[in-house]
């Protein structure tokens, strides 16, 4: 089988590798090219400046170090939250209802709940933005949780949720979760059905509840799952622009309190006429995301369980 | 679906001790089901409430939803439908989005598994190199590359033309696809493969007859990310699809539709178009939520 | 950034950088640029004597226009180019119209191939400041000298409306022409106020003690498009010019030291302060559009609204019946030198590009855009009022604007918005903070006059003065 393997090997990788290389990583390196120097984007000359932009940019407490911040959030918050639900539906979904001859089953309506929760996910991001920054509006102009709030009595923030400082991160992050737990939950619940039962029925026969039977045998079964759960999530809060872009007042307000380093990246390139800068602030934010991934890959590397 | 496959009871257990398990799992889980019925439903509405609105939005006037925003229309308005149908293009949008998707999901998953079957599967000179390249792909902040892509694209005459979106968006999805396949084809088993081998199957054959058959729970699983993420390209076409208007896919209609309606004050218009490219979606993903979630399940199993 | 040509290099033409490792495929896409600008031996457009096609246009070479599609459309922009097509038959013209101007524009212009006319509007316009100080834009000038479409003996310049150029004038050249002609006011609705027996307050004292009458019958004094400060720029900008003088805005666009400090612009911070800390504004305003803060309005929620002379005309769909928009001006402030003080002149910024493959075409188009019949199809088909002298035009904001700038000594428009973007973007959230009451009068100004500083010892940013 050694015969032509290499001729093989070439020919399956030329295709991919060459369209990657053209128009991935090319524009990768231009980028990075242009952040050495001061571009505007707007004209088709430009002067090297060295690392001025990298020296900046870390000065620039108006825009980058607020979404540095911001964006340090989510990348935490949005993951946690969203793996925890996803778990804790899933383990609901499935084995969270009576027992039955010796067996326990999910709760009544799995597939409905399923389909609904999964529904958000294939919204297209720009209907999401649109339908929950009215979910968010202020009680004056129509917002569902401030007229909810309202209606029983409690307290809302008289100008919604969206323009005022205290909420709109926790907003944001609150779309994000809204929008993607239901494919985690459909995730993991498909890696919960893979758990042969038995393992279940003799934690039962050993006195176990329900509480420890899921940290002791779903929890480390789908170590695996949850790590893949969490590169993709982290991969999106880094992401995380368009939602902030088309619900936020002034696209990262008020006042900057949900700016985050993608829209940092826009406004610089096509609002300020600062496209080198922008692209310095891309180029870090891909190493850092870079030493993230490897750092939690290296550190979320466990024994595997084999079943 | 788990609950629907039937495990055989473990015979060994003793008869007493499973009854005693079983009468007090019985307790505890009347209180679990109340407290976790109660919450399942709890974010069921958050889901439903909101899309309800939103269709029941898109009947009002513009008027009316400036007004009153919870209130139900007084009619009917079906005009919002045919403006948002004929001067939000919502129709040609999909169908664009549609042929582009048709090619450029095709091309990832194709290429994508080429590539991640060569990396998983031979060792080589460079194999590993290769594959972190492809992986730390995923972490490119897409928005860098906007300039230089332009002026690649237009370079060989493929700015403002669907083969190049196409492209483009394989390219930008391979990091994922090659990323996650590549973990797939590791956990075949090589039985098989040697089997195969055995049986005079040549590299190609080996590849299209035997790994790619075997691979199909994985792809379907991976093609169905792939097209969720194309669906809600919006920065990639902004840039790369700009000259001609008719040319737009589904995610810049819609924002063009939202900034409309800030220009115009069409707000009905707007709804009723976010409900128009909700509605193939949501009809989609009712019919092919069981293969959906099964090419998750897949891809769950490693 | 610098502006000697001669040590700026055309950009992707540099393959060391990444040559030696991606030659192969770098000859593709790191490929020099055809037309790689900066070349300045660039076709000079000259006026002729010919007044039928004073800038030599080719009758044959095509036009790429770029139209903003927001809320003027498209339509006018589609008749313009039929008139273009009747003195030209055989140009063909490439048109687009988008609200992703920065988008799908900026990056033309980075590879040396700009569209010829460009209407540089919207959300999403490219920064004026980083498209003139990078020499990407053609001066207006020849246009402006040309002879008017209408009447040779006139040049174009002598048809336009005063104050039209201010906006498109970056250290005294031209460079964009602002195509509609615009206003800023507060306004109210004259019924509610004759109904209520309130008199429309002038200044701002009998504006707060009015107030609280308005809040007691249940209506909230304020609101504005808080998603959007922009609509409090003039407010703010005319409240301070009105009470120290039309200098101490100059000032402030002019970067001049302590300008902020100035005690007019405390007493406007201060005032728009008051509004906030007295509760004067209708819950949510921060959170709402500037639909949404009409809407408000027109539903009577609130009492004034700042906006520009284009509102009657915007509402028209949504305004209840007997709605009467009255127009108030800035309530000045006591002891103010000049009262009269207003924001008006152009905007919707169209401009040609430097390095446009169809320069005479350009000028053409524009020369034609302000005939007195293009000008009347663009204020009959989007209602506003237009730049050009002389044209009747039936629409309210036209008589609006009209009504509003009756004297054009008391013309002026603040430039920190199209001159220093970085300034913009701090004006407009430090705004909201304000009226909102969220920041105190004395931080506002410490924070402006911070970012004034900072821009004028910024050597990367040009700087651009009102010439004296």
């Amino acid at each position: 089988m050694r015969h032509g393997r290499y001729p093989f090997i070439l020919s399956f990788l030329a295709l991919p590798v060459g369209l990657y290389a053209w128009l991935v990583i090319l524009p990768f390196a231009q980028a990075f090219q242009i952040s050495l120097t001061d571009w505007s984007g707007s004209s088709n000359s430009f002067n090297y400046i060295g690392f001025d932009n990298y020296v900046n940019l870390f000065k620039d407490d108006r825009f980058v170090l607020p979404a540095l911040r911001n964006t340090g959030i989510i990348l935490v918050v949005l993951p946690l939250v969203t793996i925890a639900l996803g778990l804790f539906f899933a383990f609901m979904l499935n084995l969270g209802g009576k027992m039955r001859r010796g067996r326990i089953e999910g709760v009544r309506g799995a597939r409905f709940h399923k389909i609904v929760f999964f529904f958000p996910q294939v919204l297209s991001v720009a209907i999401v933005g649109i339908l929950w920054k009215q979910v968010y509006a202020p009680e004056n102009f129509g917002g569902l949780i401030t007229g909810a709030l309202g209606a029983v009595g409690l307290p809302a923030p008289v100008n919604g949720f969206l323009a005022d400082k205290r909420f709109v991160l926790a907003a944001v992050i609150g779309v994000l979760v809204w929008s993607a737990v239901g494919f985690y939950l459909v995730y993991f619940s498909s890696a919960i059905a893979s758990i042969p039962r038995d393992l279940y029925e003799a934690a039962i026969i050993d006195g176990a509840g329900r509480i420890p039977m899921f940290f002791k045998i779903t929890l480390p079964l789908l170590w695996d799952s949850v790590q893949t759960a969490w590169i993709y999530l982290s991969i999106i809060a880094l992401d995380v622009f368009v939602l902030i872009y088309l619900m936020t007042p002034e696209q990262g307000g008020p006042d900057g309190a949900s700016e985050v380093v993608g829209g940092v990246i826009w406004k610089y390139a096509f609002k300020h006429g600062e496209q080198a800068f922008a692209s310095a602030i891309g180029v870090v934010l891909f190493f850092a995301a870079l030493s993230l991934a490897v750092i939690s890959l290296r550190v979320g590397r466990r024994e595997r369980i084999e079943f | 679906m788990a609950i629907e496959t039937p495990t055989p009871a473990p015979a060994e257990a003793s008869e007493k001790s499973q009854a005693r398990a079983a009468k007090r799992l019985r307790s505890e889980g009347g209180v679990l089901n109340l407290f976790s019925q109660g919450f399942l439903w709890l974010w069921a509405l958050l889901v439903i409430i909101p899309v309800v609105w939103i269709v029941m939005t898109s009947f009002k006037t513009s008027r009316e939803i400036a007004s009153d925003p919870l209130a139900l229309p007084e009619a009917m308005h079906w005009a919002n439908y045919v403006n948002a149908w004929t001067n939000g293009n919502i129709g040609s949008f999909f169908l664009n989005t549609v042929q582009v998707m048709a090619f450029s999901v095709t091309g990832t998953m194709l290429l994508g598994a080429m590539a991640a079957y060569v990396l998983a599967r031979y060792e080589f000179p460079g194999s590993r190199l290769l594959y972190f390249g492809f992986a730390a792909g995923m972490m490119f902040p897409v928005f860098l590359a906007l300039f230089p892509l332009f002026k690649t694209l237009s370079n060989v005459s493929l700015l403002n033309t669907k083969t190049g979106l196409i492209l483009v968006y394989i390219a930008y999805s391979l990091p994922f696809t090659v990323f996650f396949l590549t973990a797939f084809f590791r956990t075949l088993p090589s039985g098989v493969a040697e089997a195969a081998i055995v049986d005079g199957a040549g590299h190609y054959r080996l590849f299209f007859q035997v790994m790619l058959p075997m691979a199909k729970p994985g792809l379907i699983a991976i093609t169905i990310f792939n097209i969720l993420g194309q669906w809600n390209q919006f920065l990639l076409p902004l840039v790369l699809m700009n000259r001609n208007p008719q040319d737009a896919v589904i995610s810049q209609g819609l924002a063009n539709l939202a900034m409309r309606q800030g220009y115009e004050g069409d707000a009905g218009a707007l709804f009723a178009g976010t409900v128009l490219a909700m509605i193939p979606i949501f009809v989609a993903y009712v019919i092919f939520q069981r293969q959906i979630q099964a090419g998750l399940t897949a891809g769950a199993i490693k | 950034m610098s502006n000697t040509p001669a040590d700026r290099q055309a950009i992707f033409t540099r393959r060391n950088l990444f040559g030696a490792t991606a030659a192969g495929i770098a000859a593709t896409s790191l490929g020099a640029c055809a037309t790689s600008g900066g070349d300045d031996e660039q076709k000079e457009v000259t006026v002729g004597d010919d007044a039928e096609n004073p800038f030599g246009v080719d009758p044959k070479a095509p036009l790429d226009v770029v139209i903003f599609d927001g809320g003027f459309g498209n339509e006018y922009a589609v008749a313009h180019q039929a008139l273009y097509n009747e003195a030209f038959p055989d140009a063909e013209i490439e048109f687009l119209a988008t609200q992703a101007i920065a988008e799908t524009q900026q990056p033309r212009f980075a590879e040396g191939k700009p569209a010829d006319v460009i209407d540089n509007s919207g959300a999403q316009q490219i920064p004026m400041d980083a498209l003139v100080s990078d020499g990407e834009l053609a001066e207006l000038t020849p246009l402006l000298d040309a002879p008017s479409y209408d009447d040779p003996a006139l040049t174009v310049r002598e048809t336009l409306r005063d104050g039209v150029l201010e906006a498109g004038t970056f250290n005294g050249k031209v460079y964009s022409l602002n195509y509609v002609f615009n206003a800023w006011t507060i306004w109210y609705d004259s019924k509610l106020f004759s109904d209520n027996g309130w008199t429309p307050p002038t200044t701002w004292a009998e504006m707060m003690a009015l107030c609280p009458t308005i809040k007691a019958a249940g209506i909230a004094p304020w609101t504005y498009a808080g998603q959007h400060p922009v609509y409090l720029y003039d407010m703010f900008l005319m409240l301070a010019g009105r009470h120290g003088g039309v200098q101490v805005l100059k000032d402030i666009d002019n970067l001049v030291a302590d300008a902020w400090r100035h005690p007019s612009v405390v007493a406007a911070a201060e005032a728009l302060h008051s509004i906030g800390d007295g509760g004067f504004l209708l819950d949510g305003s921060a959170g709402i559009d500037h639909i949404q803060s009409q809407t408000a309005f027109n539903e009577n929620k609130a009492a004034f609204l700042p906006c520009g002379s284009w509102l009657p005309n915007e509402q028209k769909a949504i305004a209840p019946e007997g709605f009467a928009y009255a127009p108030m001006g800035v309530p000045y402030l006591d002891g103010s030198v000049q009262p009269g003080l207003i924001s008006a002149g152009g905007d919707e910024p169209f401009v040609i590009p430097k390095n446009a493959a169809n320069l005479p075409g350009a000028y053409e188009y524009l020369r034609i855009m302000l005939s007195q019949e293009g000008s009347q199809i663009f204020g009959d088909t989007v209602q506003a009022a237009t730049v050009v002298k002389g044209v009747e035009l039936d629409n309210e904001a036209a008589r609006m604007t009209d009504a509003l700038v009756s004297n054009p000594d008391d013309m002026f428009q603040p430039k920190l918005r199209y001159w220093y973007t970085t300034m913009d973007t701090e004006l407009r959230p430090a705004l909201g903070q304000l009226i909102n009451a969220e920041t105190s009068a004395a931080d506002f100004i410490d924070r402006m006059q911070g970012v004034a500083d900072e821009t004028a010892a910024d050597d990367s940013i040009e700087k651009f003065t009102h010439d004296e």
